[in-house]
C-alpha cells in the first residue's frame, strides 16, 4: 500500500512540473513577443532546464547504498518505464535519427526497428530474471551465474572490461553532442558547451546516485517528448490538415513520389546535376594526373594570392586565397583520398533523388540483395546490443517487484515508440515542406532559417544552398542538408516562434544528458561494486563503497569530458559498433545463463572472449577508419554490423567449451531455478 | 542487502520451478511471432512493396509504425500472461 501512495504522490509531483514547464514554455512566449533577443531565449532555456535536473539531484541524494545503486528498488513499474525511455534515447535519437530517413529513406528505419525490437528480447529473456536475482549490477549477475571452483571472479572482471568499453565509447558520444547542443543554440565554446553540461550531470548522478538519476530522467522524458511533439504536430496541421501527424503523413506520400518523378526529368534540375558531373569529371581527370596535377594546384594557389596581395584586393578576398593554400592536400597521397572524396560527394549529387520509399532501392538485383542483408543484420546486431546494454539492463534492478519488472518494460517501449512513430512522420513532413516550399524559391528571398543555420558552423554547414546554375532559383539538387538540420530547425520551418527552437535544443540537451547520466553511473557502479567490493576489499563499509563509487563517477565523467573535447571522429563512429560489441560480449552469456542450465564458467569464458575477439576483428579488418579494407567484408556485410559474426561465434563458443568441460555445481543450479522462478 | 544473507535466500529458495515450463512456453511462442513477422517483413520487403494504403507502401508502413507498435503488444500480452501463469501457481499452492 506504502507502494501505491508513493506511486500517487509521484503522479501529482509529475503532473505539477509538467505544468510549471508549459508556463514557462508560455512566458518565454510572451518575452519573444515583447522583443527579448533569441540569444537570451536560448540561454533562459539552457539554465532553467539544467538548473532543474540539477535541483532534482539536490533534492534525491543520498548516500545509503541501496538508494545509490538502484534506487531503494521501490520505483513504480510505469515511472521507471520513463525513466529507460529518457535512459535510452539518445542525443542520436533526438537529434539524427529524422534525418538520417529523411536523407536515405527507407534504409534509415532499420534504426526505428532494432531500437523498439531490441525490447522483446529484454522483456522475454532478461529483465524479470535480473530482478529476480535482485544485485547491482551486470558483472555481478554473470559473476554469480558463472561462478567455479574459485570463485566468480574471472567472469565478473571481463563482463566489467566489456561494461567499461562499451559504456564509455557511448558516453563520449553523449557529452559530445551536449557540446554541440549547446554550442549550437547560445554560441558558447564547444568545450565551455561540455563543462557546463558535465556540471548538471554530476550535481545529479554525484550526489543521488540512481535514485536522483531515475527522478531526473522521468523529468527528461516529458521534456523529450513535448519537445518532439509540438513542432512535427504543428507542421502535420499546416500540410495534411490533421494534427496527429503518426496517421496524417502517410496522405503526402504520393504527392512526394510524384514531385520526385517531375525532379528527375526537370531540365533546370538536370543542368545542375550535369554541373556536378563536369565537377567529378575534373576531380577524375586531376587525380588520373598526380603527382603533376599536385603540383600544379599547388602553384597555381601560391600565384593566386600573391596575385592578390600585389594587385588591389580586397582584405577579404586575399584571406580566402590564404585559407585555400592552407587547406591545400600536403602531399599526393592526400591529395588523392581528399579528390577521391570530392569526386563521390559530386557524384551523389549529380544522381536524380530516388525514391527513398521502396526498400533496397539498387541498380541490380545483386546490390539490391546486399542491401537487404546490411539492413537485416543492422536491424540484428541493434536488437541483441539493446538486450545487452548494461546502462539499460541495470534500470530492471530498481522495481519493486519481478511483475513490475515485466510491466516496465512495457511501459519502457511504449515510451519510446511514442517518440520513434513520430521520428518518420518528421522526416517526411519536413521533406514535403522542402519539396513544396523551399524549391522553386527566388534567391533573393531565402527563408531565415536557411540564411541562420548556414551560419552556425562554417567547417561544416549544417545547411548549403548555392546557386549552382546561376538561373536564381533554388533547384533540389542544389540543395545540401546535414541531416541534424531535419530535427534542429524544424519549428522555423513549421512557422514557428524561436521559442519553440529553443525547445528543440532543451530536447535534444534532455537526450543527451540522461543518456550520459545513465551510462556514467553504470561505469561508476560497475567499478566501484565489481571491482573494488567484491575483489579489492570485501570488508569495506557500505559508506565506504558509495564514496568511492561517487570519486570513481567524478574521475571518468572527467575522463570522458576530456576525450570528447578533443572531437575525435573514430570514437563517434564508433557508436553505432558499441551495439555490435555488446551484443557479441554480453548477449550470449547472458540469456544462455538463464536458458541453459549446462552453461558453465569456462563456457562464459570463452563466449565472451570468442565474441568479443570475432566482433573487434572483423571492424578492424573491414572498416577503414582502422586501417581495414571494405574488399574483406565477408558476405558483403558492413562494420557497424559484426555482431552478425560476433554474437553467434560467442554461442558456439560458449556451448561446446561448456560441453566439454565438467557441469555446473549445485549451488548454481539452484540459482537458476531461483531466478527462473517469479515471486 | 548483504552478500551472506542473499546466499542464504538463494540456497533456500525451492529447487523445482513450477512456473518455468508455462514461462518457457510462452516465450518461445513470442519469440516465434517476434522473429517471423520481424524478419519476414524485411525479408520480403521488395516484394510487399506494390500494396498500398492510405499513401503507404505496407513494408515502408511496418518499418516505420507496424512493427514497433507489435512489440508492444507483444510486451502487453507476455505481462498479462506473466500474471495469468503466477496466479495460477498460487492457486495451486
Amino acid at each position: 500500500m506504502a507502494q501505491k501512495s508513493f506511486t500517487r504522490r509521484l503522479t501529482i509531483y509529475y503532473f505539477w512540473y509538467t505544468m510549471l514547464f508549459i508556463i514557462f514554455l508560455i512566458s518565454l512566449a510572451v518575452l519573444e513577443k515583447e522583443g527579448v533577443p533569441r540569444i537570451w531565449i536560448g540561454y533562459l532555456f539552457m539554465f532553467a532546464t539544467i538548473v532543474t535536473y540539477a535541483g532534482i539531484g539536490v533534492m534525491s541524494r543520498t548516500s545509503d547504498i541501496s538508494e545509490y545503486y538502484v534506487a531503494g528498488r521501490r520505483v513504480p513499474a510505469v515511472f521507471n518505464g520513463m525513466a529507460t525511455a529518457a535512459d535510452w534515447m539518445s542525443a542520436a535519437s533526438f537529434l539524427s535519427l529524422a534525418g538520417g530517413i529523411y536523407l536515405t529513406g527507407f534504409d534509415g528505419l532499420a534504426y526505428i526497428i532494432g531500437w523498439t525490437g531490441g525490447f522483446c528480447l529484454v522483456a522475454l529473456l532478461i529483465a524479470p530474471y535480473l530482478r529476480k536475482f535482485g544485485q547491482y549490477s551486470i558483472p555481478d549477475f554473470l559473476g554469480t551465474r558463472y561462478a567455479g571452483k574459485h570463485g566468480s571472479n574471472a567472469v565478473r572482471v571481463l563482463a566489467v572490461i566489456a561494461t567499461v568499453i562499451i559504456s564509455f565509447t557511448y558516453v563520449v558520444a553523449q557529452i559530445y553532442g551536449v557540446g554541440l547542443i549547446t554550442s549550437r543554440f547560445t554560441g558558447v565554446d564547444f568545450s565551455v558547451g561540455i563543462f557546463l553540461g558535465l556540471a548538471s550531470i554530476l550535481v545529479c548522478s554525484f550526489l543521488g546516485g540512481m535514485r536522483a538519476v531515475t527522478w531526473t530522467q522521468v523529468a527528461q522524458y516529458i521534456i523529450i517528448i513535448v519537445a518532439y511533439m509540438i513542432p512535427v504536430t504543428w507542421l502535420s496541421a499546416k500540410h495534411t490538415h490533421l494534427p496527429i501527424p503518426q496517421l496524417a503523413y502517410g496522405t503526402t506520400l504520393p504527392a512526394l513520389n510524384a514531385k520526385e518523378k517531375i525532379f528527375a526529368n526537370d531540365p533546370k534540375e538536370q543542368q545542375v546535376r550535369a554541373i556536378f558531373e563536369q565537377r567529378a569529371d575534373a576531380y577524375l581527370d586531376k587525380i588520373q594526373h598526380l603527382p603533376r596535377s599536385w603540383e600544379e594546384g599547388r602553384y597555381e594557389a601560391q600565384r593566386k594570392l600573391e596575385d592578390l596581395k600585389s594587385g588591389n584586393a580586397s582584405l577579404i578576398e586575399i584571406k580566402t586565397a590564404g585559407r585555400e593554400l592552407a587547406n591545400y592536400p600536403q602531399t599526393p597521397q592526400e591529395a588523392e583520398t581528399r579528390w577521391n572524396e570530392a569526386r563521390s560527394a559530386n557524384l551523389a549529387r549529380a544522381e536524380p533523388p530516388a525514391s527513398n520509399f521502396l526498400p533496397y532501392a539498387a541498380k541490380n538485383k545483386e546490390d539490391s540483395d546486399i542491401k537487404r542483408n546490411n539492413f537485416m543484420a543492422l536491424v540484428f546486431c541493434l536488437m541483441m546490443g539493446t538486450a545487452a546494454l548494461p546502462h539499460i539492463l541495470i534500470r530492471y534492478y530498481t522495481t519493486p517487484s519481478v511483475r513490475a519488472s515485466r510491466d516496465s518494460v512495457f511501459w519502457s517501449l511504449f515510451f519510446i515508440m511514442l517518440l520513434y512513430v513520430t521520428i518518420p512522420a518528421l522526416a517526411i513532413l519536413v521533406k514535403y515542406d522542402i519539396y513544396t516550399s523551399l524549391v522553386g524559391t527566388d534567391f533573393s528571398k531565402l527563408p531565415s532559417w536557411v540564411t541562420y543555420w548556414s551560419s552556425v558552423d562554417k567547417i561544416n554547414p549544417l545547411v548549403n544552398i548555392t546557386d549552382i546554375n546561376h538561373d536564381g532559383i533554388v533547384q533540389l539538387a542544389e540543395i545540401a542538408l546535414d541531416g541534424d538540420i531535419v530535427v534542429l530547425a524544424t519549428p522555423e520551418i513549421a512557422g514557428l516562434p524561436y521559442v519553440i527552437s529553443g525547445l528543440i535544443a532543451a530536447g535534444g540537451l534532455a537526450a543527451a544528458l540522461s543518456t550520459a547520466d545513465g551510462l556514467l553511473l553504470t561505469i561508476s557502479n560497475s567499478l566501484s561494486h565489481d571491482i573494488y567490493y567484491k575483489i579489492v576489499d570485501p570488508q569495506a563499509s557500505t559508506q565506504k563503497r558509495v564514496t568511492i563509487s561517487k570519486l570513481l563517477l567524478l574521475v571518468v565523467a572527467l575522463i570522458a569530458a576530456y576525450v570528447a573535447s578533443l572531437k575525435p571522429a573514430d570514437i563517434l563512429s564508433l557508436v553505432g559498433a558499441a551495439f555490435s560489441l555488446a551484443a557479441s560480449a554480453l548477449f550470449p552469456a547472458l540469456i544462455l545463463g538463464v536458458f541453459w542450465k549446462r552453461a558453465n564458467q569456462h563456457g562464459a569464458i570463452a563466449g565472451i572472449v570468442t565474441g568479443f575477439a570475432v566482433c573487434v576483428y572483423y571492424m578492424l579488418h573491414t572498416h577503414p577508419l582502422f586501417g581495414g579494407n571494405i574488399a574483406n567484408q565477408w558476405f558483403h556485410i558492413a562494420a557497424i554490423s559484426a555482431g552478425v559474426f560476433g554474437v553467434p561465434a560467442g554461442m558456439l563458443a560458449l556451448v561446446g567449451v561448456s560441453m566439454l568441460t565438467p557441469a555446473t555445481d549445485m549451488h548454481t543450479l539452484d540459482l537458476v531455478d531461483y531466478i527462473r522462478e517469479p515471486d | 542487502m548483504d552478500n551472506s544473507a542473499d546466499r542464504e535466500a538463494i540456497a533456500q529458495a525451492p529447487a523445482r520451478s513450477p512456473c518455468w515450463p508455462s514461462t518457457r512456453r510462452l516465450s518461445v511462442w513470442l519469440l516465434a511471432s517476434w522473429l517471423a513477422l520481424t524478419f519476414g517483413t524485411l525479408f520480403f520487403a521488395r516484394e510487399l512493396s506494390g500494396i498500398y494504403f492510405f499513401g503507404w507502401s505496407l513494408p515502408f508502413y511496418m518499418a516505420a509504425q507496424g512493427l514497433s507498435l507489435f512489440y508492444v503488444l507483444i510486451l502487453a500480452v507476455y505481462s498479462l500472461a506473466m500474471r495469468r501463469i503466477e496466479n495460477s501457481r498460487k492457486g495451486k499452492a
